[in-house]
């Protein structure tokens, strides 16, 4: 088994399919053998989390090593679906990194008190995107870099 | 371009040299990496704001007892990762020279530092001397308090004590949102604790204090610049030391430092600051409602 197999993959939680794409730069830029898994809504990211619906085999949808969770998501928004995280005992760990358009105080305070590792204002680019995978896995977050 | 070529008065010599910095209290090994009559370029650990007046020792072997000293004062930082100084590190113009054994070591120190564009010639004058750039001027004696220029001595400003506190800030990096714990401010540095990431040393950064907190102060923002980082594993959180320019922090620091101190005065039943550990990574209180309508975002 290789090591790009064994690893888990970043999940990202975002409506837009330019940020997708951006997501999908970024991660090469950092060099990461980490898998993207997108999902576009708060409650399609609840059923993956937890492995339910289409997402309960976790043989091919395991879960995550890092979250990305825009703020402003149909169905659920961001801040519930990590306060979903953080309640559930299976997943109350994983690093989330929330993202948004807002400059507010309150929404930034809000995203640390539930626990986000960082918070990042859009819009993203693959550098600055870069910036935050690299300044995560000083943290040990589980990314992997190139197969040596 | 332009601000570069006017810095740049005279012809940069290449030159590695071994240097002690004094700061304030601090002290710390140096190397230069080019020089010039108006200045020097130095790497070190320690990176003293802009407007520092700093001292640079010529140690002899391992001792700096009755060495050559050069005085000056800090003019600019440079990030790493410039095409120009892609270590970065801290531009110094230069203002004098104190040897307390006559000219001639520091006419070799010159000779060492500017190779064939130091002066040739200086006036010999037994004993303690003072070499005054960049006309390399020399007087008898260490002159060690007076300024090249000035004609009066200069007063140094009482030194303003730091104000310890706790207080939530965001620290903006790059396009990242940090909070964290402001611990300690004074005119030259601040103290921030609790970071959930590590940024990097020499990065501009800036600090806002959120609203509500501070009367006088909210929403405000100033600049700051990374100058060293502590991470500990336990936690995995980071404590970064932050350098202050008062005059380019877009704030008056010392208002904010008086609105610290109030604000500390009367709320006696804080936490020592010694005692307070951010506490982001752990799990969080449940919050009573986090339903938000999507047009706020």
């Amino acid at each position: 088994m290789t090591k790009q197999q064994l690893a888990p993959p970043i999940l990202v939680v975002e409506d837009s399919p330019d940020d997708c794409t951006i997501f999908e730069d970024a991660v090469r830029m950092a060099r990461l053998t980490n898998p993207i898994r997108f999902v576009e809504d708060g409650a399609e990211a609840v059923e993956y989390l937890c492995g339910e619906g289409d997402y309960a085999d976790r043989s091919l949808h395991p879960i995550p090593a890092l979250i990305f969770l825009d703020i402003n998501l149909p169905k659920l928004n961001g801040l519930e679906v990590l306060q979903k995280i953080r309640t559930n005992p299976d997943i109350m760990g994983l690093p989330v990194v929330m993202l948004t358009v807002s400059n507010s105080d309150e929404d930034v305070l809000r995203s640390y008190e539930l626990g986000t590792v960082v918070f990042i204002q859009k819009p993203v680019t693959p550098e600055n995107l870069t910036s935050v995978i690299q300044s995560l896995q000083q943290f040990e977050v589980q990314l992997l870099g190139p197969p040596t | 371009m332009g601000m570069d070529q006017d810095r740049r008065r005279a012809p940069r010599i290449p030159k590695l040299m071994r240097f002690v910095l004094l700061w304030k209290r601090v002290e710390e090994g140096a190397f230069s990496t080019d020089a010039s009559r108006y200045g020097i370029f130095l790497r070190s650990a320690v990176m003293p704001p802009v407007g520092s007046p700093i001292t640079l020792l010529v140690p002899d072997g391992d001792s700096t007892d009755n060495c050559v000293r050069l005085y000056g004062t800090v003019t600019r930082h440079v990030r790493r990762g410039d095409p120009m100084n892609p270590l970065g590190g801290i531009g110094i113009e230069l203002e004098r020279i104190s040897s307390p054994d006559g000219v001639e070591p520091v006419r070799r120190l010159l000779v060492s530092l500017l190779s064939n564009t130091a002066p040739t010639e200086m006036t010999n004058i037994p004993g303690p001397v003072t070499v005054f750039l960049p006309d390399f001027r020399v007087e008898g004696g260490l002159d060690e308090e007076t300024s090249t220029n000035a004609t009066a001595p200069v007063t140094p400003e009482p030194r303003v004590e730091p104000v310890k506190t706790s207080f939530t800030v965001f620290c903006k990096w790059r396009n990242m949102i940090i909070q964290a714990e402001l611990c300690s401010l004074s005119m030259e540095q601040t103290i921030l604790k609790g970071l959930t990431v590590r940024p990097m040393v020499g990065d501009p950064v800036h600090i806002r204090i959120l609203s509500h907190q501070l009367q006088g102060f909210d929403g405000t923002q100033f600049a700051a610049s990374i100058d060293q980082i502590s991470y500990d594993g336990l936690t995995d959180q980071s404590t970064v030391s932050l350098a202050l320019d008062p005059g380019a922090a877009g704030i008056d620091i010392r208002r904010l430092m008086d609105a610290l101190r109030a604000r500390e005065e009367t709320a006696p039943e804080a936490e020592p600051v010694d005692t307070l550990v951010q506490t982001t990574a752990e799990m969080p209180p449940p919050l009573p409602d986090v339903s938000k309508g999507q047009d706020d975002d």
